[in-house]
C-alpha cells in the first residue's frame, strides 16, 4: 500500500491509434473489468481516473482516449503534450492500423521527445485466425522504435491488467529521466525531421 | 368651477371602475373557458355548475356597470346644469350692478329672487352629488365582493383541477404497474431504477418499446425523443410504422371503453413528434411516406366510425394537422427545420420554401445558409481559380453581402478592420461562391497542393494584423455556427463518422472536423511565418485577444482550436516569443490552456458549456468521444432480441444536448472580407510550419 503522508503521484496517458482498433476498449476494460455492461444502469461520462496500488507506492493513473476525435487530427498534438504515457494501439487484424503506428510514434517523439513512455499495443488477439500482423512484426517494431510492447485482448480479457501494470512499473523513473531529457529537448524534436514522417492528415 | 373639477375626478373614477369591471368579466370569461376544458372530459356536470355561477357573477357585474354608466350620464346632465347656472348668476350681477340706480325696487327684488332661487337649486344638486357618490361607493363595494368571490372560484377551481390530475394519475400508474409487471414477467422488459428512484426502462423487445410510445399510461416525453432518434439503430422506419400501425389495429380491437380516446391521442402524438422532427424519413422513402398518409387517412375513418364521441377534441385535431400537412406538401416540401440542407446532388431545391413546423432559428439564417449552399455547391473544384479575382474587388459592394438577415450587428460596432488594408467582396454572388480551402481535406492527397494551385499572386499576403481580432473573432463564430448548425443528429449515430462512407454518413461533422484542422494551421501559420521577433510577438498577442473574443462569444470550437495551435510543436517551441509577451498576455495564455485541458475528460470545459448561455458553440469531439466511450459499453441487443435501450437514452441524451445548441444563432453581421481571408487561408503543412519555427527561433546546439 502507499504512503499516505505524500500526495499521490499522478500519470497522464494518452491512447492514440487508428479507430477501431479497441483504444476505449482497452480502457474501459481496465476501468470497470468487465467487457459486458449489459447490467450496468448508470453510464455516462466518466473521468477516467484509477488509482493503482503498487507494491511500494500508489500512483494515480488519468487515462485520455482520443477514441471518436481522430478527425481533428490537428488537435491530437496537443493531447499528447501534457502525458507522460502514450499508449499506441493496433488491431493485429489490421495491417493498416499497424502502419500507421509509426506515425503515431513519431508524432509523440516529436511532441515529447524521449520524455515520455511509450507502449505499442497489438490488440484483438481473439481474433487470431483474422491475423494480419505477426507477434514477431510487432516486437521488431517495438525495438525499431525503442518502445514497449505487448499483445492484448480487451475482449478476452487477456493482457490487460499486466499491460498497465507495465506501465505503472515503468513510471517511477520518469522522474530523473524527466531532468536528463529537460537538458537536450530540442535534439530529441529533431527525430521527428529525421523520420520521412508520412503525410499528415486524416489517414481514416 | 371646484364643482366643474369634482366632477371630472369623479368621472374618471367612474371611468376606471367600469374598466375594472370589464376586465374583471373578461377573466371570469376565460376562466369560464378554463373551468369547462378542465372539467370538460370527465366532469361535465361540476363545470356546468361552475359555469352557472359565473354566469351569475357576471350577470351582477354587468348590473354594477350598467348602474355606474347610468350615474355616469347622470352627472353629465348635472355638470351641464351646474355651468348653466354658474352662468346665469354671473349675468344676475353683472344686471345687477348696472342697474343699480337706474332699476326699480321691485325688479330688484325679483332678481334676487331669481338669485336665492338658483343658489338654493344648486345646495340641491349638491346634496344630489353627494347621493351619486354614495351610489357609486356602493357600486364599487359591490364589485370587490364580486372579486372576492372570484378568487374562491379560482381556488376552487384549482382545487379541482389538481384532484382531478391526482386521481388521473394515479389511476394511469395503477394501471401501467399492472402491465409492467406483466412484461417483466414475460421477459419482454427488463426495469431499473435510475437515481432519484424512478423505474426506467432498462431494455425491451422493440415491440414492447413501441407499445409504451404509444400507451398513454406511459407518457414521457424524454422516452418519446430518445426512441424517435435512436430506433434507426435497431429498427427500419418502414417496421416502425407498422408497429405504430399495429398498436392501432389492436387498439380498435380492444372495443371502446371510456379511456379509448388517450390511446389514440398518444399514436397521433408519436406520428406528429416524427413528422415534425424527422421529415426526412418520409422525404427519402416514397413508400413509407405513402403508407403513412395512408395511414392517417384510413385512421380517421376508422376511428370516427369506432365511436365518435370518445374521440377528444385535441385528438382529432392533431390528427387533421398531419393529414394537413401531408396533403399540402406533398413529399418533398416540409423541412421540419430551417436547414436547407443540399445533398450532393442538389436535387432537393425546394426545400427552402417551406419551413412550416419549427423555427427556431429562422431569425438569423436566411443570409447565412446563402453562403452556405455556395460552399457545398462550388465544393473542392472551384478554390484555386476564383483566388485571383480575389484582390478586385471594388468598394461599394461591401454593403451588398449575402446577407438577407438581420444586419443590426450586436456585438460589433467596429466593424471595419483596423488597418487600411481592405479588400471588399465583388458582387454578392461571388461573395457565396468563393470559399475554397476548408473544405478539402487536409489528408495526404492535399500535401502537395498548395505549390501547384497558386503561383503566389500576391504582393503582400494578408495577415492576422490586418485585421481587428475581436472582429476576427466574430467572423470565425459566423463561420462556424453555420457549420455546427447543420449537423444533423442522425450523423451522431452509431459511431457514423468513423465508418467507411463517412463523407455520406455524417458530412457535416467530417466538415467541421476538417474546419478545425485548417483553423489551427491558419493560426500556426500565421505565428511562424512572422519573421519579425516584434511582430511575431505582437501577432501572439492578438491571438490571445482573439481568443479572448471567441470565450466571450462562447464559442468553444473555436478556443479549442487556438489553444491546439498555440500547443502544436510548431508554436510550443516558441519559448522566446511567448516569454516577450505582456504579462497579462501571459496570464490569459494560461488561462484558455486551462480551460479547454482534456484533464478529467474536459471537466472544465463541460462545465464551462453547460452553465453559458446560449447562442454557444461547443466543441463537437467532446461528444464524438461520449459516444466512442458509450458505444463500449455492454451490447446494443440483450439476449432474447431485447433493445438496451438505456445505452441508446443515454446516446440519445448526449446528442439532444448538443442539438439544444443548434437552435440559438448568433446576430453577427457578416463580413465577406475577414471570412474569405480565414477561408481561403492557405496554410502551411505541419513540417512547413516547423522549418519556419526553427527560423524564428533556432535551435540551440
Amino acid at each position: 500500500m502507499g504512503d499516505n503522508s505524500q500526495p499521490m503521484r499522478k500519470y497522464k496517458l494518452v491512447f492514440l491509434g487508428e479507430q477501431s482498433v479497441g483504444k476505449t476498449s482497452l480502457i474501459t476494460r481496465f476501468m470497470y473489468d468487465t467487457f459486458d455492461h449489459a447490467y450496468q444502469a448508470t453510464i455516462g461520462i466518466d473521468f477516467l481516473s484509477k488509482t493503482m496500488y503498487l507494491e511500494d507506492r500508489t500512483i494515480r493513473l488519468q487515462l485520455w482516449d482520443t477514441a471518436g476525435q481522430e478527425r481533428f487530427r490537428s488537435l491530437i498534438p496537443s493531447y499528447i503534450r501534457d502525458s507522460s504515457v502514450a499508449v499506441v494501439v493496433y488491431d493485429i487484424a489490421n495491417r493498416n492500423s499497424f502502419s500507421n503506428c509509426s506515425k503515431w510514434i513519431d508524432d509523440v517523439r516529436a511532441e515529447r521527445g524521449g520524455n515520455v513512455i511509450i507502449v505499442l499495443v497489438g490488440n484483438k488477439t481473439d481474433l487470431a485466425e483474422r491475423r494480419e500482423v505477426s507477434t514477431e512484426e510487432g516486437e521488431q517494431k517495438a525495438k525499431e522504435f525503442n518502445t514497449m510492447f505487448i499483445e492484448t485482448s480487451a475482449k478476452a480479457g487477456y493482457n490487460v491488467k499486466p499491460l498497465f501494470r507495465r506501465i505503472a512499473q515503468a513510471l517511477p523513473g520518469i522522474e530523473t529521466q524527466q531532468q536528463q531529457q529537460n537538458e537536450y529537448p530540442s535534439q530529441l524534436i529533431d527525430i521527428k525531421m529525421g523520420q520521412n514522417k508520412q503525410n499528415e492528415g486524416c489517414a481514416c | 368651477m371646484d364643482l366643474i373639477l369634482m366632477n371630472e375626478t369623479f368621472q374618471e373614477r367612474c371611468k376606471e371602475s367600469l374598466y375594472q369591471l370589464i376586465e374583471e368579466k373578461q377573466i371570469a370569461l376565460h376562466k369560464n373557458n378554463l373551468l369547462e376544458s378542465a372539467a370538460g372530459i370527465n366532469d361535465k356536470e361540476g363545470g356546468e355548475n361552475f359555469l352557472d355561477q359565473i354566469q351569475y357573477l357576471q350577470d351582477e357585474n354587468e348590473q354594477a356597470a350598467a348602474t355606474i354608466s347610468y350615474l355616469k350620464a347622470y352627472q353629465k346632465s348635472h355638470s351641464d346644469e351646474l355651468a348653466e347656472l354658474n352662468r346665469l348668476r354671473s349675468e344676475v350681477i353683472t344686471l345687477k350692478s348696472k342697474n343699480k340706480f337706474a332699476n326699480e325696487s321691485s325688479e330688484e327684488e325679483q332678481l334676487q329672487n331669481t338669485i336665492e332661487d338658483l343658489q338654493k337649486r344648486l345646495t340641491e344638486i349638491s346634496a344630489e352629488k353627494l347621493a351619486l357618490e354614495e351610489r357609486v361607493k356602493l357600486a364599487e363595494k359591490l364589485k370587490s365582493m364580486v372579486e372576492e368571490e372570484n378568487e374562491q372560484l379560482r381556488e376552487d377551481i384549482q382545487k379541482i383541477q389538481s384532484s382531478m390530475k391526482t386521481e388521473m394519475i394515479n389511476k394511469i400508474s395503477s394501471e401501467r404497474a399492472a402491465k409492467d409487471e406483466q412484461d417483466e414477467d414475460s421477459g419482454a422488459v427488463i426495469f431499473v431504477q435510475d437515481e432519484s428512484g424512478n423505474k426506467q426502462i432498462k431494455a425491451a423487445t422493440p415491440k414492447k418499446l413501441v407499445e409504451r410510445l404509444t400507451d398513454y399510461s406511459s407518457y414521457d416525453n424524454q422516452f418519446l425523443q430518445a426512441f424517435m432518434l435512436t430506433f434507426r439503430c435497431f429498427m427500419t422506419t418502414g417496421e416502425l410504422l407498422e408497429l405504430i400501425m399495429n398498436q392501432y389495429t389492436k387498439k380498435v380491437k380492444e372495443g371502446t371503453n371510456n379511456n379509448q380516446s388517450p390511446l389514440y391521442f398518444r399514436i397521433v402524438n408519436t406520428l406528429k413528434f416524427w413528422i415534425d422532427n424527422y421529415w426526412d424519413d418520409f422525404e427519402s422513402d416514397k413508400e413509407l411516406y405513402e403508407k403513412l398518409v395512408n395511414f392517417i387517412e384510413n385512421f380517421d375513418d376508422v376511428s370516427k366510425h369506432i365511436n365518435e364521441k370518445v374521440m377528444p377534441p385535441e385528438g382529432l385535431n392533431i390528427n387533421t394537422k398531419i393529414k394537413q400537412i401531408c396533403k399540402a406538401n406533398p413529399p418533398k416540401i416540409i423541412l421540419p427545420k430551417d436547414i436547407p440542407l443540399k445533398r450532393s446532388g442538389g436535387n432537393t431545391t425546394g426545400n427552402e420554401l417551406k419551413t412550416s413546423t419549427t423555427s427556431a432559428s429562422s431569425a438569423t439564417n436566411t443570409g447565412k445558409t446563402d453562403l452556405n449552399d455556395g460552399k457545398m455547391n462550388t465544393g473542392s473544384s472551384s478554390g484555386k481559380e476564383t483566388n485571383t479575382t480575389f484582390y478586385n474587388y471594388t468598394d461599394e459592394e461591401l454593403s451588398n453581402e449575402p446577407n438577407t438577415s438581420s444586419t443590426n450587428a450586436s456585438q460589433n460596432t467596429g466593424t471595419t478592420p483596423s488597418s487600411g488594408n481592405i479588400l471588399k467582396t465583388g458582387d454578392a454572388t461571388a461573395g457565396s461562391n468563393v470559399d475554397p480551402t476548408p473544405w478539402k481535406d487536409t489528408g495526404p492527397e492535399d500535401d502537395t497542393e498548395p505549390s501547384v494551385g497558386i503561383s503566389q499572386p500576391v504582393a503582400r499576403r494578408l495577415t492576422f494584423l490586418d485585421f481587428d481580432p475581436v472582429e476576427i473573432a466574430n467572423q470565425l463564430t459566423y463561420i462556424e455556427f453555420d457549420l455546427f448548425k447543420v449537423i444533423k443528429k442522425e450523423e451522431f449515430l452509431d459511431l457514423a463518422w468513423m465508418k467507411d462512407n463517412k463523407e455520406e454518413l455524417a458530412p457535416n461533422l467530417c466538415k467541421i472536423a476538417q474546419w478545425s484542422n485548417h483553423v489551427v494551421h491558419w493560426l500556426v501559420s500565421e505565428i511562424v511565418l512572422q519573421e519579425n521577433f516584434k511582430l511575431r510577438v505582437t501577432v501572439f498577442e492578438r491571438m490571445l485577444l482573439f481568443t479572448q473574443s471567441l470565450l466571450k462569444l462562447n464559442n468553444f470550437n473555436g478556443v479549442k482550436e487556438v489553444s491546439a495551435a498555440l500547443q502544436s510543436s510548431s508554436i510550443y517551441r516558441l519559448k522566446k516569443t511567448k516569454k516577450a509577451m505582456a504579462s497579462k498576455f501571459l496570464k490569459l495564455y494560461d488561462s484558455i490552456l486551462k480551460l479547454v485541458s482534456n484533464e478529467l475528460n474536459f471537466k472544465t470545459l463541460r462545465t464551462k458549456i453547460h452553465t453559458a448561455d446560449p447562442p454557444l458553440i461547443p466543441f463537437p469531439g467532446i461528444y464524438q468521444g461520449d459516444l466512442v466511450f458509450l458505444d463500449s459499453w455492454g451490447k446494443n441487443i440483450l439476449e432474447g432480441g431485447l433493445i438496451n435501450f438505456i445505452k441508446y437514452q443515454k446516446m440519445a441524451s448526449y446528442i439532444l444536448e448538443f442539438n439544444t445548441y443548434q437552435r440559438k444563432g448568433y446576430n453577427i453581421k457578416p463580413l465577406p472580407e475577414i471570412q474569405n481571408y480565414i477561408k481561403r487561408y492557405e496554410p502551411l503543412s505541419d513540417d512547413e510550419a516547423y522549418k519556419y519555427s526553427q527560423k524564428c527561433e533556432p535551435k540551440k546546439i
